[in-house]
């Protein structure tokens, strides 16, 4: 069923990676794969060479209860939260910030003119983002929150507690303050980057929060525990 | 061969390739690593695959046991760290859009946001200097042929979807598959 002609081969194990084979026909190939060095090494050629169209799919939160499933099921023992204490909160910042400047300075770079024409999909989706500082009850910083300009919400632990047993962190933003606050969801205390619900809108001094809620989230859709970081959104340069 | 550095959440580097040797190890802080790391846009592209969130997460956590259980199987001398979750995750992917029966997830309102056949859709690639090198080959195909692989690598699409989508006869998109990805391994290579 492998071919022996390298670009039928070759062709064979592009199909494979695009996912054009029926599940027979790809179950075949993986089984080859294993003492068919040729084929093996078409696949891997074309599962890196095609890799970066993955970047055409939107980064997507997964279920903040994920993890601890995947953990659960491999037996591994819970891990403690990570704060990357040994940094100053100032170095952390800057890296965050940074990690956007670098992310919109890349998307100006790979823009592409095809047939002369400039094509701006979402009309305004210029390298605008925002950041806010949640500060804790203390004042210290809590928790960076860098929203894109296509409102897709990323934050980042700077010094986040254990929310403890029974309780979870849940992560709201104010834009009409007759409707009240929405929740961007249930965000782990080890948030590294970690991508929360998009927000339904942005604009400077945008309201941040973070509340301690039950483990499942607010019952009543509105903040119901302490606020344990608050802040409001500035645009980033 | 280059290794492509991922930037992680902080501006840091995160190198994948010794999060899958760790994993490999048993060290389990490696795969709460990747996961910090990648899980978004691994939850990005099975989304796009499988339509529905809960499948989603669903081939997300398998994917994951995969690559613990499956870490020893990669070779970090070949670098393509990332591409290798990327394989893991879409096969899952794949995998279960076949057990649904593929054909019933065709949802062209899906489809019309951000398409991946859409003269545009170049812009968007990341993965740095590896997506110049494919966008320029992606360039130089026919636009039937490129729009063939873009549709069926990022949006699981089949050739019988393909030619649904593109209006053209089946027998005619696998022929567009084929010469396509003949001519992007002779322009990559």
């Amino acid at each position: 069923m492998i071919p022996v002609d390298p670009d039928d081969r070759s062709a064979l194990a592009g199909e494979y990676v695009l996912g054009l084979l029926s599940e027979a026909e790809s179950v075949a190939v993986e089984a080859a794969m294993a003492h068919d060095a040729a084929l093996a090494d078409d696949v891997r050629f074309w599962e890196h060479r095609l890799a970066p169209l993955s970047g055409l799919a939107r980064a997507e939160a997964p279920d903040p209860a994920l993890w601890a499933r995947i953990e659960r099921d491999l037996g591994l023992a819970a891990r403690p939260a990570r704060v990357g204490a040994s940094e100053g909160w100032a170095a952390q910042l800057w890296n965050a910030l940074g990690f956007w400047r670098m992310a919109a300075a890349a998307l100006a770079v790979v823009a592409l003119v095809i047939g002369g024409v400039l094509v701006n999909r979402d009309g305004g989706r210029g390298d605008r983002a925002y950041v806010a500082v949640l500060q804790a009850p203390d004042q210290s910083p809590g928790w960076l929150v860098e929203i894109g300009h296509d409102r897709a919400v990323r934050l980042t632990a700077v010094k986040a507690p254990d929310p403890g047993p029974g309780r979870a962190l849940q992560l709201w933003t104010l834009i009409d303050r007759a409707q009240g606050p929405i929740s961007l969801g249930l965000v782990p205390p080890t948030a590294r980057g970690f991508l929360a619900t998009p927000t339904p809108g942005i604009g400077a001094d945008q309201l941040f929060e973070i509340s301690l809620e039950p483990a499942t989230g607010s019952p009543t859709g509105r903040p119901t525990g302490p606020i344990l970081g608050i802040g409001r959104a500035v645009a980033a340069r | 061969m280059t290794t492509n550095r991922v930037r992680d959440a902080r501006g840091g580097e995160f190198d994948v390739e010794a999060a899958l040797t760790g994993c490999a190890r048993g060290d389990a802080d490696a795969l709460r690593l990747i996961y910090d790391n990648m899980a978004p846009m691994l939850m990005g592209v099975a989304m796009r695959i499988v339509r529905r969130r809960d499948l989603a997460n669903d081939v997300l956590h398998d994917a994951f046991i995969q690559v613990w259980r499956k870490a020893d199987t990669f070779d970090p001398a070949r670098g393509a760290g990332h591409a290798w979750l990327l394989s893991v995750v879409r096969n899952r992917a794949l995998t279960v859009l076949r057990k649904l029966g593929r054909e019933q997830q065709l949802d062209e309102a899906v489809l019309a946001d951000q398409p991946a056949d859409e003269p545009s859709a170049l812009d968007r690639l990341s993965f740095a200097s590896d997506a110049a090198a494919l966008r320029r080959c992606l360039e130089t195909l026919d636009n039937d042929r490129r729009r063939c692989i873009m549709l069926a690598y990022a949006d699981g699409m089949s050739h019988v979807q393909i030619a649904a989508h593109l209006g053209s006869p089946l027998g005619t998109v696998k022929s567009w598959v084929r010469r396509g990805l003949e001519a992007l391994r002779r322009c990559l290579s």
